[in-house]
């Protein structure tokens, strides 16, 4: 168990690696940082100066070592735009980032376990019919087109909940089902597929000869081992979710890291972006490392 | 049905009696009648073989006394009365007090009845903490002594330890340890030999009929084995495409049967004396949604006669508590 889990820790620590060089790589291409501070008219003294000043000037791998060390440390140099510490200014808009995603994630494993778990258990009823429809639905609307659905609908047409911004929770409803709704129709098919094959299994059977609950079967007995594959699905959804909040932050004007973001590369400032796909990423590598270890922990196959 | 056999039995009082039971599945084309019509009964410290090959309705029959159809299937009529108590008409929650507690059943495949996720000790406490509502130390006592019983080496120890950890003769002592943890009062054993090999399967089955002789659990073994039923039964009833055909006292059944479905199933047991080739029955068992008319097993019978195809036998008595549905009985 010890070796398995090094083993993955190394695995992260390479693909932290390769992410850091290809965004890198990445936000040299495309485009010239220092252009984008001085005007068009200014004399070229001035911007090989900005070039300097950026340190765009030195030779590409100085460059990379000293992104990277100074990042390793916390330090992800200064917004262009802002003026400001990244680290700063990033980890003023995270709590509204993770607040968003929580609300979203805690939506979606509501609907997605409760939906899955008895359209499994009472398949091929009116429920599992309206569940599997509410499926379709929900994985062939993209989100953004769900926002501002639901804007028109609950904002401007029935004037219930705000269309934007951030503030008391009523903000926070049609984002977060906005950005909840998605993953919700694939958690339910992997949680209604997992539980069917686990329901129709010896052990569940003899659960119920010993006069176990019917609550308890499903939840207890049968979850838990129909567990595996839903967890890693969640995990990945919640990973996926932080992503998914750049379009939706966008929607619904919500002060995080999505809408930052956006703004960093419609700037190009990209120190500021440099950091926040670096926190991107590390986020789903480190994500992915614990669903990992969870995984081994759940699995006593694995364990032993 | 006018030709519905009777339990031979029926009015006086047995421990658990099943009579006339039909269960009913939906299928794509029409209902499909797994059992149609069983009757049989088992008292108290002794032991009935239900015997038939897979499919003639056994398994479903057992789950049916536990009324643990799949939900595409329903018990469709009869009764299955337990101590006095009719469970076809319980509430959910009133037939689930009994179920394991009164009535409880041991797995066909030692290596999916135990729950992977949870360590043994959980599982074979279960049911105690259930009905019996023991908990903490008492129950792990309770736990550690049937672990012993069913000779589980160092039980203290590996009461902690989950299902794959151990090998699959210890699985299916486990599952009988807790089959017999609420000492029910009948405990159905589903083809509970079928995956151990043979001197595992013979210390098992000793350690049923020691379980038996301590606690008088009536034992409903489910098998397409007659050596089983040989071994371990004093009764036996056989089934046949969702009806039993014969049933008896073993000895009885063994020595004279009647019905040429028991006489094939016994000519396809090996014997030690001589070295004739084993027999199979050609054919395959009539498609429950469509049976034929008259006796279900005529169109594999090598007795058949037109009457046979026409009409279904009555459930009749051969000798003293011997019954078969055969226009013709005995051998050929």
């Amino acid at each position: 168990m010890g070796r398995f889990i090094a083993q993955r820790i190394l695995h992260a620590i390479f693909a932290m690696f390769v992410i850091t060089v290809v965004i890198f790589g990445t936000v040299r291409l495309s485009g010239d940082p220092a252009r984008m501070m001085i005007s068009d008219e200014a004399p070229h003294e001035q911007y090989l100066e900005m070039r300097r000043l950026l340190l765009l000037d030195r030779p590409i791998p100085e460059q990379y070592w000293r992104w990277v060390s100074q990042a390793a440390q916390g330090d992800f140099g200064t917004s262009l735009r802002y003026q400001i510490p990244v680290s700063e200014l990033v980890s003023t808009r995270l709590p509204a980032t993770l607040e968003l995603a929580v609300a979203a994630y805690g939506f979606t494993l509501l609907l997605g376990l409760t939906i899955g778990v008895y359209s499994a258990a009472f398949r091929g009823s009116a429920l599992d019919a309206g569940a599997r429809l509410l499926a379709v639905m929900g994985q062939a609307a993209p989100n953004f087109w769900l926002g501002i659905m639901l804007v028109l609908v609950f904002a401007v047409w029935l004037n219930w909940l705000p269309s934007g911004g951030r503030g008391e929770w009523r903000h926070l409803v049609l984002p977060a089902i906005t950005l909840g709704w998605g993953p919700v129709a694939g958690l339910m098919r992997i949680t209604r597929s997992s539980m069917i094959e686990v329901l129709s299994s010896d052990y569940v059977r003899l659960a119920r000869v010993k006069g176990v609950g019917e609550t308890s079967v499903l939840w207890k007995h049968a979850f838990k081992n129909g567990a595996l594959p839903i967890l890693t699905f969640a995990s990945l959804v919640f990973l996926g979710l932080i992503r998914g909040s750049v379009i939706v932050e966008t929607v619904f004007f919500w002060p995080g890291i999505g809408l930052l973001v956006l703004e960093g590369v419609n700037n190009r400032d990209f120190q500021l972006v440099q950091a926040i796909i670096l926190l991107f990423s590390s986020w789903v590598i480190f994500g992915n490392l614990l669903v990992d270890i969870l995984y081994v922990y759940l699995n006593p196959k694995i364990k032993h | 049905m006018s030709e519905e056999p009777r339990s031979p039995n029926a009015d006086s009082s047995h421990l658990l009696e099943v009579t006339d039971l039909h269960v009913e599945f939906q299928t794509k084309t029409g209902p499909s009648r797994a059992v149609d019509g069983v009757s049989f009964y088992v008292d108290e410290g002794e032991s009935l073989g239900i015997v038939g090959e897979s499919g003639c309705g056994k398994s479903v029959t057992a789950m049916g006394i536990l009324r643990l159809i799949a939900s595409t299937g329903r018990i469709a009529s009869g009764s299955v009365r337990l101590d006095g108590e009719e469970l076809t008409e319980l509430s959910n929650s009133q037939m689930r007090a009994i179920r394991g507690k009164k009535i409880s059943m041991i797995m066909q495949d030692p290596m999916t009845a135990l729950n992977p996720t949870f360590t043994i000790g959980y599982q074979v406490g279960e049911a105690m903490k259930i009905h019996e509502g023991v908990r903490g130390k008492s129950l792990l006592g309770r736990v550690l002594q049937l672990l012993r019983l069913v000779n589980i080496p160092a039980a203290e120890r590996r009461v902690r330890d989950y299902p794959d950890q151990f090998s699959g003769g210890m699985r299916q002592r486990i599952a009988g340890a807790i089959g017999i943890s609420t000492t029910p009062q009948v405990l159905i054993c589903d083809e509970p030999t079928t995956a151990l090999d043979v001197t595992i399967q013979a210390q098992y089955l000793e350690l049923l009929k020691e379980v038996q002789e301590q606690t008088g659990v009536a034992l409903v073994f489910i098998t397409h084995d007659m050596g089983i039923v040989a071994r371990m039964c004093e009764r036996v009833a056989v089934m046949y495409a969702g009806r039993v055909v014969e049933s008896g006292t073993t000895r009885e059944v063994f020595r004279n049967p009647a019905h040429p479905y028991t006489i094939s199933l016994l000519r396809c047991l090996p014997r030690l004396e001589g070295v004739e080739r084993l027999e199979s029955i050609d054919g395959q068992p009539p498609d429950p949604r469509e049976m034929p008319p008259g006796c279900r097993f005529a169109p594999r019978c090598p007795k058949a006669q037109q009457q046979c195809h026409e009409a279904y036998p009555e459930f009749a008595p051969v000798s003293s508590g011997h019954h078969a549905s055969c226009f013709f009985p005995g051998g050929w």
